[in-house]
This record gives structure tokens, C-alpha cells and sequence, in this order.
């Protein structure tokens, strides 16, 4: 997990409103959402505490707030969504770097980094809203802020249904299937409708300008931003080998029987002490 | 264990001591190897001209001279100067040096040994001085000596004229080669061959070397020592070479010697452990380190464990299979169940202390086989132990205590025999729900559910200042304040008292932070251990049909459930159907009632009851109620009501029975009115009614026996009925005697059943709502009115002691055993236990339910006949087994204790069920029964009331008794438990249900602990601290199985099964009931707290000051035992000391350090750090540190925060308590809840963690998995470390043929 030194307000305010008790009575919409300001500290401005309805300590909600949002990284781990990494704030549990590789259609080769932001009362708000930096030229997406029309897939946000990987589903998938309906972009959906070539030029265009931007440094501080640099064999030759090649299971010397797990139920059956010792 | 690596290293250095002395001396002056030549030479024809004067020549044999002790000197003087010289010759281009070739040429050591044999006179002293020429030889020189066969030979010959007696210094010095010659070989494995070759002419013994170790390996002290090192040496030896290994294993008596030596060691170890604190559980370093015959135990054990660990696998075999059919079971068996408690209480702690020494896997699995499949007396010892847990004495703290540790291990084997082969079949789970076992609660609902269960005198309310404050308190403090107090004032000093009192609360505040990275550890460790388990048992991983039903032990541990299972079993429909789960469960309990057709019988005889007696209950009330409490199995209706017309003699008692039936059904209603508050009363005492309800039934039955068997039931009911005056006499009278009433007669007998409940478990339910309604409530003043009368009324029914009593009583047991397959394992054992006690008062009762029935059945005579065939088949085919009398001793033997009593008799009740169950004959009724059951459901077929079903449900037990039989027969019908109201009375309902196979339940272990914790609230701060520590245990395991089952408050179980939510919140109504009662609750608590705290404060000095934790680095302090001085730190609070201190145990003040420290080892926790429990001891934590600027969020700080240092103890908070005043009398009940309140508060704190960090925690991995899973599992590492640089780096792989030269920077990823 990560750590940082020193607890931002932002999360730490955030957790308060949901007063740990998952209620979902529970509305509101964050403060911070008018102004796609893509700075963590978007999510400073926090609503007042409110009283726990349970009689369970306010102060739980943090931590019951984080751990959702663990448990959802955690989902969206598994799910290894291709050509997508994401990854929470250093600062924030609410504030996510993320990236997209297209692979192939009409953004092939687009490498686009983005913003998650998921709202203070997850998962009880609005679905996470999604922010590229710098905003690219896509019908679903806002020209000039970035935002991603999330809504479009997720009208509802509901939990238990609605996972933060499926957002990140979504915006992969906005690159392979351009929907048109209603757009954020008139221009690029209309483009897209009539005049195709020109919609390819524009994003050619685009993912140019994306990937000369690639090697930016973040705008933020935040040791989790996803940051880019040049291939340097020196730097990177190794840790290539090193995830090319399976890590080789250090076979535990001996085992001690205290800590390291005990077994001897032949697999398949559910008897105790089945397993023929392989005299070694 | 590091004694191999230990060993190895002192061995080498062994190896290199130069010869010191020698070296210096010679070193610098002989640099010449001529001179050395030379000189050496010089010696040896010097030695050798005084060697030859006395050999019998020609010449001299007619005068021969004896030889004297200076011409032995002088010999071995010169050999010591040849040794000298020749330990400083090296090899030279691989050839042996020339004083070596000279000294083989010679044959000297041949010629010497010669020499000694012939002069018998000195043999000793020859064998001595010889042993330590070779010692110089081996230990010094740099050749190869042993290699020549004119040195390896003779010292064979010196070495077998050795094995035999030997003075001590012979002894000293031969150890000490042999570990030479060891490590010599060990190093030099070539050399075996020379002395196995060597052995032909030596004698029948081909290692030599081994075989004179193998008497030294139980020797104390240092020689001890040596030749267990030597030995293990040999051992790792044979793990190399086959040929070593098939001659340990097959040749030697080595295994031999040491299984039989461990149990020699084990006999000689106390009988009895002085327990010297009241929190004392297990054995810690400080008890042994002065017990020399545990220390002598330890260490061979540890041989042992060591033995395992290297040697060959045939070797290895062959030690684990005798240290388990020598020592095991046949010394540890019998010992863990002597008759004398104390005697098992010290077995048990061996036993536990054994298992935290292994740690070979091998080793262990020797002996977790053991208490987990190994048989005393034809009941598993793991049955044994199991029962032991809900006894009230010291062994049940012990108990726990190994259970604990066993828990700990992550063993498959063990968890599946105790827990999960009941969960695999997923009975336990309704039928929609199955789906769900797997999910993760990824919102913390089941966190906020666990933290809403905190008892109202804990919750410390951040914003209490803007919240009115909780009526308990107010009207707690308010009604029962001091009342100098002036009126008008009350309210304010009332509020400020309060605000104080939550301040002071605050102050002790735990941080949740810590148990969530406890909890994080935790199970970051059972998921790392859980790997290498042969299944995930997510739920389809074992299959759900993988577990058979003979697996499940219906025969045997149907009984134990019985046993235990009775309370919790019983209870849990009720409580189920009292907790609104859902608002609309909650509202309207018809439903989840009817779906419980098995039990709903009961609550039909309840309302019939109610009514026949014209009571004044109310009828809608009753009616829900009576159906909660009809959850409950009512076996045979039918029987008693058959009755009802000849039996109307005991109206009084009848009446009686009237109104506890009544009082209940009130209570029940008024308290479903306000919700789920009382329920934890409500449960209790329909408990009781319950129990005795079916009890009644359970005499009834049996008296339908003919009237010559009757008799013997009765008089085997006898015995019990002694007991159980002792126990009701014995009991705590918490109402007011006022309500005696002419029914106190009848009424006792009620409290007699409620009483026999206790010891189960739910009686604690019992006894506490009783000691909550002190406050008022007639209803429970009533009741304890009846249980003060038990004794009384017990001692009023003696009957005289028949002698057939033994069999009486077997035939008790074998009627109830008879209804128990039917599922309702758990009530039939206790019904068990409560109709033994109060059959002799059946007549009565009999009469009772007569009149309460009202309807007779045609299907009760096939019923009867199956039972007599019972009976009589007991009575005429069986001789009494033998453990039912030692049982029975056994409870004799202590008739001090009466806990213990009780418990032991419940072991005895199980054992006998056991025995009637393990006989074939059993069978053959029960096939009889069945028969008899099929008659019966056609009937109640026709039939259209419930008690058909009941009476069908009655006799349908053989049909789980018998083995084809499986649990999942039930599967399928599993969802008529859904059945609305009006088709659980249907005959089809009531087939259906004739065709359940017990209901599901979760096994005896877990009912057990379940039972143990119901009674929370009266239970000792620290068997609590060990139940909740197992539980904890138990919660860290990352099976969704198990997972889901303690800690998935949203699942729905069968109502057959409670969870642990259903039990902590009647814990918590317990609790909240019973602070109401008592003045100043909340002030205790504080004190309680404040005392605990400091107790941590103690431990924690103590941990760093001391060493006392140093050797078992994985010790961590549990807590500091009460018997501590005084707090230095609450000099303002002298008078009232701490409620712990200050009540009875206090005596034992002062033990010293050791004392303090619990040592739980748990060995998952780091060291240096707090076992989450005591982490609540520390004060310091406040809520103000974590309010302040910031909330910490979790990992967003996850640095866990430097403790604070111990505070001191907050005067204000004595302060406070005091101007409370302290009116109250500090007894051990109280004292029992107030450190309830607070143990129930971290705990459910700590469940809250868990579950967090579960939900956060990557599904199980086995490591039997492909390749490609490999990466795979690297990245799920515990710990949810994002480990996205890995895959992004991965990503840039694929990627950059496409990007080109995109390249993703390494981000830095700190992973806790």
C-alpha cells in the first residue's frame, strides 16, 4: 500500500461524510464536482461532519471509506483490464492516475493518461468521473476540460452493481466503440458521423499531441503520478529481464511447522491426513 | 528449529580448534620434518622398550614383572609427545606425512591397545588415556587419519571394549570422540564405509559409533548434549546415504529409544501444576525454566523434532510412527483423560506447550493426527477436548488455551476435522444464499454491523455533545444516582457526570488503526500459511457433496452436539427469528416462523398451555412469541398428550409450569415491542421454557416404557438428581425470595431444567437475564425465585438410589439418542441431560403436558414400541460400557467443584451416548424405529395438525442414524424452511420434513466456542480474552467458507445455525441490560478500563525490561495478569481499587514478573508488538489524537503510530468515580460483565478490522498451481500493494513495438 508522510485533509475530510454507516440516504453530490479542477486538492472542500446514525464513531468513516476504495482497487486489480493501469494518489485514496494503451481502430497507438476522481461518498455518490490530461478529441469527451461523459455508462451509480473497473472498462472501450448520441464534442461526433477522414486526422492529431506531451512530468508532486521517460537500457534493460522472466519460487529451506502452513489432506478429498508423504 | 544449523556451527568450530598448546610449543621449535621424524620415532622406541618389558616373552613369562604405574605414565607420556608431534605433520602432495606412515607401519595404536588389554589392572586408566590420544589425533591432525586402517582399527576395537558400564570420565571423554568421529563423517562421508566395513569382526553391531550414542540421548547435561549433537550428526548422515538410513531404521534400536524415552520422560513429569494467578492458561518459559523434569521432556522432544528434520525419511517414518503408537496414544491419550481434573489440566497445558515446541511439520503431524483422529476409549480425543471448552472450571481455560494454539497452526487437517467439513456442505447457509459465501463485503457493511453491536456503556460518541445522550444512561445514573442530590439539580450533575464519564471513556479509546494493521498481519500470515492447503473451500472448491456424511461423525458427535449444542442449538431459531435481519423479518416474524416447521410443535403445546391454564396472557403476543420459542424441536407431543387423562395428580405443579410459561410468553411480548432490546432475556428464559418443555416431553416418552423399565430410568435418574441439588444450592440467588409461591415446587423443577441448561452454554443466558431482571422485572425475579427453590425442591425429590441406575440411565440416554438423528442434535442432548435430572418428578410433568396437550394421536403406539424396542435392547443386550462408570467416578470424585460437576457429568452424558451409539446392536434398532416411523408418517399424513409432524419428527431420528444417510438428504428440502406459515402445519410439510437428516449445524467445535461465548457476560476476563483470541484466530482465516460463516453478517443460515453476529448481539442486549441494573456502570467501566490499561503499561515495561520474552520470539504478552502492585499510577483512587484486584483473587498479588505476562504465544504476530487485544490496554490512544486536525485515514497515514507512551492514569477519572460513589458491591458478577463490556467492545472492534482487511485481501491462492499463475501469484503477493509498476512496465513491453519509444517511467510504489 502506500504511504505518505503526511495525511492530506483531503481524505481525511471525505471520509467524514460518510459517517461509516452506509446509508443511503446518504446524497450528496461532492462540492468540488462544478469545476473539473484535476488536482487532488479538488477534493479538499469537504461538507461538515455529519452525526453518525448508528452511534458508530464518526471517525470510522475513513477508514471505512478507504477501505472501499481498497477493496475496489483491488477488484479492478484482478479484472487486469488490457491496456489500462491505474493506480491511487500517494495523497488521496479518492484520486487515481491512470493510463490507456490503445491497440488498435481509430485511436491505435493513443497512449492517454487520465484521472480518476471518485467522490467523497462513495460508494453511496455519483459514479467516479474521469478526467484526461490533456483532454483528447473524442466525441464522449470534453474538449476542453477532458471529462469523460461517465454518465453515459453508468446513469445509476449503484453499489454492490457498479465497480470502479468498470469504469475504467468504459474508458477503454470508448476508444473501440465510438457512440455518437449525445456528445460532449458535437464537432468530433459529428465529424465521426459525416466526415470520417477528418475525424481520423483530428485524432491523428491528438495522439500526436499526446504522445509529445508523454514525457512530461506530472503536474502534481504525488509520487504515485504516473510519470513517462525515454527507454534507457541502463535504467530499464533489467527490469525488463526481470518481468520477462517468472520469478523462481524460493523453496522455503525448512519449514517451520509453527508459521508455515500445514497440510496433509490429499487434494481432492476432505479427509484429514490423506496425503501420502513423498518421501524426499 | 535452529539446533541442526546450531550445531553444525559449534561442530565446525569444533573441528577447527587447533590444538593450541601444541601448536605453540612445537609449532615454532620443530620445523624440521626429519627432526620431527626423528624425535617421534625416538618416543615411540622408548614407549615401546617399556611396553615390551612386560610382555610375557619366553624369557619373562616365569617372572614377570607387574607393571607399575609410573611406566604407564611414562608410556602415555611418550605417546602424548608422538601425538604432539603428529598432529603438526601435513599431507604432502596427498601423501601422509612420514610420521603417520611410520605410526601405521608400526602398528603402534594396534600395539598400544594390545598393550592395554593385557594389563587388565589398569584398564581404565588405558581405555582413558587412549580415548584421549585419538581425541588429540582426530581433533588435531590435518591427514586423513581415520582413513588408515591401522588407526581406524584399533580405535574400533578401544571403542566396542567402550559400550560397555564406564566410569565417568571415560564416559566424559568417549561422548566427546564418538562426536568427533561424527563430525568427522559428517564432513567426510567417504569414511562410512570404513566403519560399516570395519564392523565384521566387532561385533554384531555394524555402526558402532551410533549404537554407543543411542544410550546417551536421554542423558542430561553436557555429555547428553554431545552425543544428541552427535547423534543428529548421524542422522543427517542418513539422509544422504540409504545405507545409514536402513540400518538406524532397521538395525538399531534408535527410534525405539527415543519414543519409548519420551514417554519415560513424560511420566516423570508433575502430575499436578500449581496455578499460581488466575489468568493463568499455559505454560510459559518462567514456569519451566525451573521444572528440570520439563526441561528433560523439552529437550528430548526437541531431539525429536530435530531428529525429524534430518534424517532419513525411513528414519523419519519410523520415529513419527512409534512416537505416535508409543507415546501418543498410549501415554498422552490415557494422561489427557485421567479421572483427576488436575491431572488433565496439566496434560493439557504439556500438551499445548508441546505443540508450540514443534517445529518440524513432520513432527507435528504426528501429533495433530493425534488429538485429531486418534481414539481413547472409542471417542476421539479431539470430542474430549471439545466438550471441555463450555466446562466452568480451570480446564476449560486450558482448553482453550491449546485450542487456541492449534488454531493458530493454519493446519488443514485440523481446521477441516473442526470446523470446516461442517461448512463444506454448505447446509448451514440457506439455499439462495450459497451463491453468496464467496463475496466480499467491499462497503464495510458487516464493520458497521459488528461496531453497532458495542454495549451502550462503551460507545464513546464523538459528537455526544449534539446527540441526546442514550436513555440507558440517563435513566441508569438518573433513577439510581446519589439521592443527596438535590432534585432540581439531578438532570445537570447527571449530564456533567456523563460527559465526564465519556471523557473519561475517550480517554482509553483504541485505536482502530492498530487493529486494522493486526488484523492486516494476521491474515496476511493464514493467507500465506492457507497456500499450501489443498483447497481454497470458497464454496465449490471443495465440492459441497465432497464431505460424507460418515465424515461428519452423525453417530458420535451428534451426541457431543447434543451436549453442547443444546443451548446455542435451541436458542438460535428463537433469536433468529428476534433479530430483525430485515425490517420486514423484523416486523412480522410469521414467515421466518414458519419455515421452521420443526420447531413450531413446541410453540403449539406453549400456546396450548398458555391457554388450557386460562392464563392471562395475551393472546397475540403469545402467539408470535410461542412460535419464536416453538423453534424449538419438540419431539413427541404426541406421547405426552396421550397422557393427559390418567395423570392429572399434580395440578400444582401444573399450574406453576403455567405461569413460568406465562411470565415468558410476557416477556417475550412486551420485549419484541421494543424491538430487539431484551432479547437476549427473552431467549433465555424461553430457553429454559423450551428446555424444559422438552424435557418433559423426553419423560414422558420414557415412561410410555413399560412401567418395570420406567422404574429404572427413574432410579437412574437418581444419581443426577443429587447432583443437581448440589448445583442448585449451589447456585447464586439473584431474585428476591419474595416470589416464593405455593408453586415454588413446580417452579423449582423448572429452575432445576434451567439450571441443567447452564452448563451448556445458553444457561448462561439464563443466569444473566435472571441477574438483569433483579432491576425489577417480575417476570425474571420469578424465575430467579424458582431457581433459588431448586435446590430445595431437589433435595425434596430424592428417591431412593435403585441399582440398576447405570442401566436407568443408559436407557434415558438411548431414547433421547433415538430422537437426536433427527437433527435437532443439540436439543435432544441437552433434553438429555434435563430429563435425566428431573425424571422423577416425570409424573407430574407428565400430568402436565396431558392437560396441556389435548389432542391425542394414533400414531404414538408404533412410537412406543419403538422405544421400549429400544429400551429393552439397552437393558437386556448391554452391559454397562466401562467408561460410563469411570465417568461416573469421575464426577464423584469432585464434589467440590461444582462446575466442573457439571461438566464432567456432561461428558459422561455424551460418553454414554457414545457408547450406545458405537454398539452395533444400535443399529438394529434403529432400523426397527425406522420402520416404525414409516407406519407413522402415513398416519400423520392423514393427520392435519403439527403435532404429527412432531410425532414423526420424534421417530424419524434413526433415519439420520443410520449411516447411508447423508446431510445433503436435507438439500433438497432446505427450502421448505422457507415454507410459508400455513403449509408448516400441512402433513406435506410435516413429510417433508420427516425426511431431514439433522439439521445443519456447524459441528462441535464451533458450538463449543458459540456456547462459551453466549455466556460472555459471566465469563472471566480471561477466558474470554482466549475465546475471543480464537475466534480472532479463527476470523483470519481467507476461506471464503469460514470467512463467510463468522463474519458475513448479510448471509442468511439455517435456523439451525447461529452466527457469531446473532450471539455477540445478544451478548450485547446482556450487557446493556444487566449496566442498567447496576449503578454507576459506566464508572466501573472506566475503572476497568484504567485498570487494563495499566496492566498493558506493566506488560509493556516489562517486555522491554525484561527478558522474559527474549528466548520465545514470537511470544507476545496477551496481558498482564491482575496480580500486579498496585497501580503507582492512580494515586487518587486508593480506595476503590480496581474491581479485579479487589475481589478474592487478589491474594495471589505479587508473583512477580513472570506473572505478567500471558504468554499467548502467538506466533503470527510480530514480536515487540502487542497481540491485538491488549493493544486496548494501552491507554494514551484517545480519540482527541485522532480527532484533532486530522481523522487518519488508513492508508493514507499508514504508518502506525508510534505508540504513545503509557500515560498515566487520568486522575479525573477516579475522581469521577468516586464522586459517583461506589455503592455498589464489586461482585465477581458485576466484575464478570464490566470486563465483558470492554472485551466485547475491542473485540467487535477487532471483528470490524477483520473484516475490512478481508475484503481487501486478494482471494487465496493455492500453490499448486500452472506456471503461469506464477507471475500471477508474485503480484498478489499479500498485501495490496499496488504493484502497478510491474505490470506497466509489462504493459511497456507489449506496447512498444506500437509507441515506439514510449517508455513508462519507473513510478515509485512504496509497499507497506
Amino acid at each position: 500500500m502506500s504511504s505518505s508522510t503526511k495525511p492530506r485533509k483531503g481524505s481525511t475530510g471525505g471520509g467524514a461524510v460518510r459517517s461509516g454507516v452506509g446509508r443511503k440516504q446518504l446524497p450528496p453530490v461532492p462540492p468540488g464536482a462544478g469545476a473539473p479542477d484535476t488536482t487532488p486538492r479538488a477534493l479538499d472542500r469537504r461538507p461538515a461532519q455529519e452525526p453518525s446514525p448508528n452511534g458508530i464513531p464518526t471517525s470510522y468513516g475513513p477508514f471505512f471509506l478507504e477501505y472501499s476504495l481498497m477493496a475496489e482497487y483491488n477488484l479492478l486489480q484482478r479484472q487486469r483490464i488490457p491496456g489500462i493501469y491505474c493506480i491511487p494518489s500517494a495523497k488521496s485514496p479518492l484520486f487515481w492516475f491512470g493510463v490507456v494503451f490503445v491497440r488498435q481502430g481509430l485511436f491505435q497507438e493513443g497512449v492517454f493518461k487520465f484521472y480518476v476522481i471518485v467522490p467523497d461518498n462513495y460508494p453511496d455518490g455519483d459514479s467516479p468521473r474521469v478526467i484526461f490530461d490533456p483532454p483528447i478529441f473524442h466525441p464522449v469527451v470534453d474538449i476542453e476540460t477532458g471529462e469523460l461523459d461517465v454518465k453515459r455508462g453508468f446513469t445509476k451509480w449503484r453499489r454492490n452493481v457498479n465497480h470502479i473497473w468498470q469504469v475504467l472498462l468504459y474508458v477503454r472501450r470508448i476508444f473501440y466503440k465510438i457512440d455518437t448520441k449525445n456528445p460532449l464534442n458535437p464537432e468530433a461526433a459529428v465529424l465521426y458521423d459525416k466526415e470520417l477522414d477528418v475525424f481520423r486526422r483530428k485524432v491523428t492529431e491528438t495522439i500526436r499531441r499526446c504522445n509529445e506531451h508523454i514525457y512530461d512530468p506530472p503536474s502534481t508532486d504525488d509520487p504515485h503520478a504516473i510519470r513517462f521517460s525515454s527507454w534507457n537500457p541502463s535504467v530499464h534493460e533489467e527490469a525488463k529481464k526481470q518481468v520477462l522472466s517468472p520469478k523462481k519460487r524460493s523453496e522455503s529451506e525448512t519449514k517451520n511447522a509453527q508459521t508455515s502452513g500445514l497440510s496433509w489432506v490429499k487434494p481432492g478429498s476432505t479427509k484429514a491426513f490423506t496425503r501420502q508423504e513423498a518421501s524426499s | 528449529m535452529s539446533w541442526f544449523a546450531k550445531l553444525r556451527s559449534k561442530s565446525v568450530s569444533n573441528q577447527n580448534r587447533p590444538p593450541t598448546g601444541v601448536r605453540s610449543h612445537y609449532g615454532k621449535v620443530m620445523v624440521d620434518p626429519q627432526t620431527c621424524l626423528e624425535v617421534f620415532k625416538n618416543h615411540w622406541r622408548q614407549a615401546y622398550t617399556i611396553m615390551c618389558r612386560h610382555i610375557p616373552t619366553a624369557a619373562t613369562i616365569y617372572h614377570r614383572v607387574a607393571l607399575t604405574g609410573d611406566e604407564v605414565q611414562a608410556v602415555v607420556n611418550y605417546v602424548d609427545q608422538m601425538m604432539n608431534l603428529l598432529v603438526e605433520e601435513e599431507a604432502v602432495n596427498g601423501k601422509i606425512g612420514p610420521m603417520l606412515q611410520f605410526l601405521t607401519n608400526e602398528n603402534i595404536m594396534e600395539k598400544l591397545l594390545d598393550w592395554s588389554v593385557e594389563h587388565s589392572q589398569f584398564a581404565d586408566e588405558m581405555k582413558y588415556e587412549q580415548l584421549k590420544v585419538y581425541e588429540t589425533l582426530l581433533c588435531g591432525s590435518p591427514q586423513p587419519v581415520l582413513h588408515q586402517k591401522h588407526i581406524l582399527n584399533p580405535l574400533l576395537r578401544l571403542l566396542g571394549m567402550c559400550s560397555d558400564a564406564n566410569t565417568a570420565e571415560i564416559e566424559n571423554h568417549l561422548i566427546l570422540l564418538l562426536n568427533q568421529l561424527c563430525v568427522s563423517l559428517y564432513k567426510d562421508p567417504s569414511l562410512l564405509e570404513q566403519f560399516f566395513n570395519a564392523k565384521a569382526d566387532h561385533g554384531p553391531a555394524k555402526f558402532l559409533i551410533f549404537s554407543l550414542l543411542i544410550p546417551y540421548v536421554h542423558r542430561e547435561g553436557r555429555i547428553g548434549q554431545q552425543a544428541r549433537d552427535a547423534l543428529l550428526l548421524c542422522m543427517s548422515l542418513s539422509a544422504e546415504n540409504e545405507t545409514v538410513g536402513m540400518y538406524i531404521a532397521e538395525n538399531s534400536n534408535f527410534c525405539h529409544v527415543l519414543a519409548t524415552g519420551l514417554s519415560g520422560l513424560y511420566s516423570s513429569l508433575p502430575r499436578k501444576i500449581e496455578i499460581r494467578s488466575d489468568d493463568w492458561h499455559a505454560l510459559r518459559k518462567e514456569d519451566y525454566v525451573n521444572a528440570p523434569a520439563l526441561l528433560m521432556f523439552l529437550n528430548s522432544l526437541e531431539f525429536c523434532n530435530a531428529v525429524a528434520q534430518v534424517a532419513h525419511p525411513m528414519v523419519r517414518n519410523q520415529l513419527l510412527e512409534l512416537l505416535y503408537n508409543g507415546f501418543l496414544v498410549p501415554v498422552m491419550g490415557p494422561a489427557l483423560h485421567k479421572t483427576s481434573v488436575d491431572e488433565v489440566i496439566a496434560s493439557t497445558t504439556y500438551f499445548d506447550l508441546f505443540l508450540r515446541t514443534i517445529t518440524e511439520p513432520a513432527l507435528m503431524k504426528a501429533f495433530l493426527r493425534f488429538i485429531t483422529t486418534a481414539k481413547y476409549d472409542d471417542h476421539l480425543v479431539m470430542d474430549s477436548l471439545i466438550s471441555r471448552i463450555t466446562s466452568n472450571s480451570r480446564i476449560s481455560v486450558v482448553t482453550l488455551a491449546l485450542f487456541r494454539t492449534v488454531v493458530s497452526l493454519n493446519c488443514e487437517d485440523v481446521m477441516l476435522e473442526l470446523v470446516l467439513k461442517y461448512l463444506v456442505p454448505c447446509t448451514h447457509v440457506m439455499v439462495s444464499q450459497r451463491r453468496s459465501v464467496k463475496e466480499a463485503d467491499l462497503y464495510g457493511k458487516t464493520s458497521e454491523k459488528f461496531l453497532s453491536l458495542t454495549p451502550d456503556c462503551c460507545q464513546i460518541d464523538n459528537n455526544a455533545n449534539q446527540q441526546a445522550a442514550p436513555v440507558a444512561m440517563v435513566t441508569n445514573i438518573g433513577v439510581k444516582g446519589k439521592k443527596i442530590t438535590p432534585v432540581t439539580t439531578i438532570d445537570q450533575k447527571v449530564a456533567e457526570q456523563k460527559e465526564k464519564e465519556k471523557a473519561d471513556l475517550r480517554r482509553f479509546e483504541t485505536s482502530y488503526m492498530e487493529y486494522l494493521q493486526d488484523a492486516r498481519v494476521g491474515i496476511g500470515q493464514s493467507w500465506k500459511a492457507c497456500k499450501c492447503w489443498s483447497a481454497p473451500y470458497d464454496g465449490d472448491n471443495p465440492p459441497e457433496d465432497s464431505v460424507k456424511a460418515e465424515d461428519l461423525h452423525w453417530g458420535q458427535i451428534k451426541n457431543y452436539d447434543r451436549k453442547e449444542r443444546v443451548v446455542y442449538g435451541t436458542s438460535r431459531g428463537r433469536s433468529a427469528s428476534f433479530q430483525p435481519r430485515s425490517p420486514s423479518e423484523g416486523v412480522d416474524l410469521r414467515p421466518r416462523l414458519g419455515s421452521a416447521p420443526v420447531k413450531s410443535r413446541q410453540t403449539d403445546e406453549t400456546q396450548d398451555s398458555g391457554l388450557s391454564s386460562g392464563s392471562d396472557t395475551k393472546p397475540d403476543n403469545e402467539w408470535s412469541l410461542t412460535f419464536n420459542g416453538g423453534r424449538i424441536e419438540a419431539h413427541s407431543p404426541s406421547k405426552t398428550r396421550r397422557k393427559i387423562s390418567p395423570t392429572t395428580s399434580s395440578s400444582d405443579s401444573l399450574h406453576s409450569i403455567h405461569s413460568i410459561l406465562d411470565v415468558e410468553v410476557h416477556v417475550d411480548g412486551s420485549k419484541t415491542d421494543d424491538k430487539a432490546k431484551e432479547k437476549a432475556v427473552v431467549n433465555g428464559e424461553i430457553e429454559g421454557e423450551v428446555k424444559e418443555e422438552e424435557q418433559k416431553e423426553r419423560e414422558s416418552k420414557s415412561e410410555d416404557v413399560g412401567t418395570d423399565k420406567e422404574k429404572i430410568v427413574q432410579n437412574g435418574k437418581e444419581e443426577e438428581k443429587e447432583e443437581e441439588k448440589e448445583r442448585g444450592q449451589s447456585l447464586p440467588c439473584h431474585g428476591t425470595s419474595g416470589n416464593c409461591s405455593r408453586q415454588s415446587g413446580a417452579l423449582a423443577n423448572g429452575a432445576g431444567t434451567l439450571h441443567e441448561v447452564q452448563p451448556h452454554g445458553s444457561g448462561g443466558i439464563v443466569g444473566e437475564s435472571g441477574g438483569s431482571s433483579a432491576s425489577g422485572d417480575q417476570n425474571c425475579s420469578r424465575t430467579h425465585a424458582a431457581r433459588n427453590d431448586c435446590g430445595e425442591n431437589a433435595g425434596n425429590i430424592a428417591h431412593v438410589h435403585g441399582t440398576a441406575s447405570d442401566n436407568g440411565g443408559r436407557n434415558v440416554e438411548h431414547a433421547a439418542h433415538e430422537k437426536d438423528p433427527h437433527g435437532m442434535a443439540g436439543d435432544t442432548s441437552n433434553t438429555d441431560r434435563t430429563a435425566t435430572n428431573t425424571l422423577p418428578r416425570s409424573e407430574s410433568f407428565e400430568a402436565l403436558f396431558n392437560a396441556l396437550e389435548g389432542k391425542p394421536i394414533d400414531g404414538e403406539l408404533e412410537l412406543d414400541m419403538s422405544i421400549e424396542n429400544l429400551l429393552n435392547r439397552d437393558v437386556e443386550g448391554k452391559a454397562l460400557p466401562p467408561e460410563l462408570r469411570t465417568k461416573r467416578s469421575y464426577t464423584k470424585l469432585d464434589p467440590s467443584s461444582l462446575h466442573s460437576n457439571n461438566n464432567l457429568t456432561n461428558d459422561r452424558v455424551v460418553h454414554i451416548c457414545k457408547s450406545c451409539c458405537d454398539d452395533d446392536g444400535d443399529n438394529e434398532v434403529f432400523d426397527q424405529s425406522d420402520k416404525t416411523d414409516g407406519k407413522e408418517e402415513k398416519k400423520d399424513a392423514e393427520e392435519e395438525d403439527d403435532d404429527d409432524e412432531a410425532v414423526s419428527m420424534a421417530t424419524t431420528p434413526s433415519l439420520g442414524m443410520s449411516p447411508p444417510q447423508t446431510p445433503h438428504g436435507e438439500l433438497p428440502q432446505s427450502p421448505s424452511i422457507f415454507r410459508p406459515l400455513h403449509l408448516a402445519f400441512s402433513p406435506i410439510a410435516a413429510q417433508e420434513d420427516k425426511n431431514r437428516i439433522g439439521l445443519p449445524n456447524t459441528g462441535p467445535f464451533i458450538a463449543a466456542l458459540f456456547s462459551k461465548l453466549e455466556t460472555m457476560m459471566s465469563n472471566s476476563l480471561y477466558v474470554n480474552l482466549l475465546l475471543t483470541g480464537i475466534l480472532r484466530q479463527l476470523s483470519y482465516y481467507p476461506l471464503p467458507l469460514l470467512r463467510s460463516f463468522l463474519l458475513n453478517t448479510n448471509l442468511v443460515f439455517q435456523p439451525s445455525v447461529k452466527s457469531l453476529v446473532q450471539i455477540l448481539s445478544s451478548v450485547k442486549n446482556k450487557v446493556d441490560y444487566y449496566s442498567e441494573t447496576v449503578e454507576n456502570f459506566q464508572g466501573l467501566v472506566v475503572r476497568g478500563r484504567n485498570f487494563l490499561s495499566y496492566r498493558e503499561q506493566v506488560l509493556y515495561d516489562s517486555e522491554s525490561n525484561q527478558m522474559i520474552l527474549k528466548d520465545k520470539k514470537q511470544a507476545v504478552g496477551q496481558s498482564p495478569s491482575p496480580q500486579t502492585t498496585p497501580p503507582p499510577t492512580q494515586p487518587t483512587k486508593p480506595q476503590p481499587p480496581p474491581p479485579e484486584p479487589s475481589v478474592g483473587d487478589g491474594n495471589s498479588i505479587l508473583e512477580g514478573l513472570s506473572e505478567l505476562v500471558w504468554s499467548m504465544t502467538d506466533p503470527f504476530a510480530p514480536p515487540k508488538r502487542r497481540s491485538t487485544f491488549s493493544s486496548f490496554f494501552s491507554s494514551g490512544r484517545n480519540k482527541s489524537q485522532q480527532q484533532g486536525a486530522t481523522v487518519p485515514p488508513v492508508h493514507y497515514q499508514s504508518q502506525r503510530q508510534p505508540r504513545p507512551p503509557p500515560t498515566k492514569v487520568p486522575q479525573a477519572t477516579a475522581g469521577s468515580a468516586q464522586q459517583v460513589g461506589y455503592t455498589l458491591q464489586e461482585s465477581h458478577q458485576t466484575r464478570n460483565a464490566v470486563y465483558c463490556a470492554i472485551i466485547l467492545t475491542e473485540f467487535l472492534k477487532e471483528l470490524s478490522a477483520i473484516v475490512q482487511e478481508h475484503a481487501v485481501t486478494p482471494p487465496l491462492q493455492l500453490e499448486e498451481i500452472t506456471d503461469n499463475s506464477l507471475k500471477d501469484l508474485d503480484h498478489e503477493v499479500f498485501g495490496k500493494a499496488f504493484e502497478t509498476a510491474d505490470e506497466i512496465s509489462g504493459e511497456k513491453r507489449e506496447d512498444r513495438g506500437r509507441e515506439g519509444d514510449v517508455e513508462v517511467h519507473e513510478i515509485p510504489v512504496t509497499t507497506v
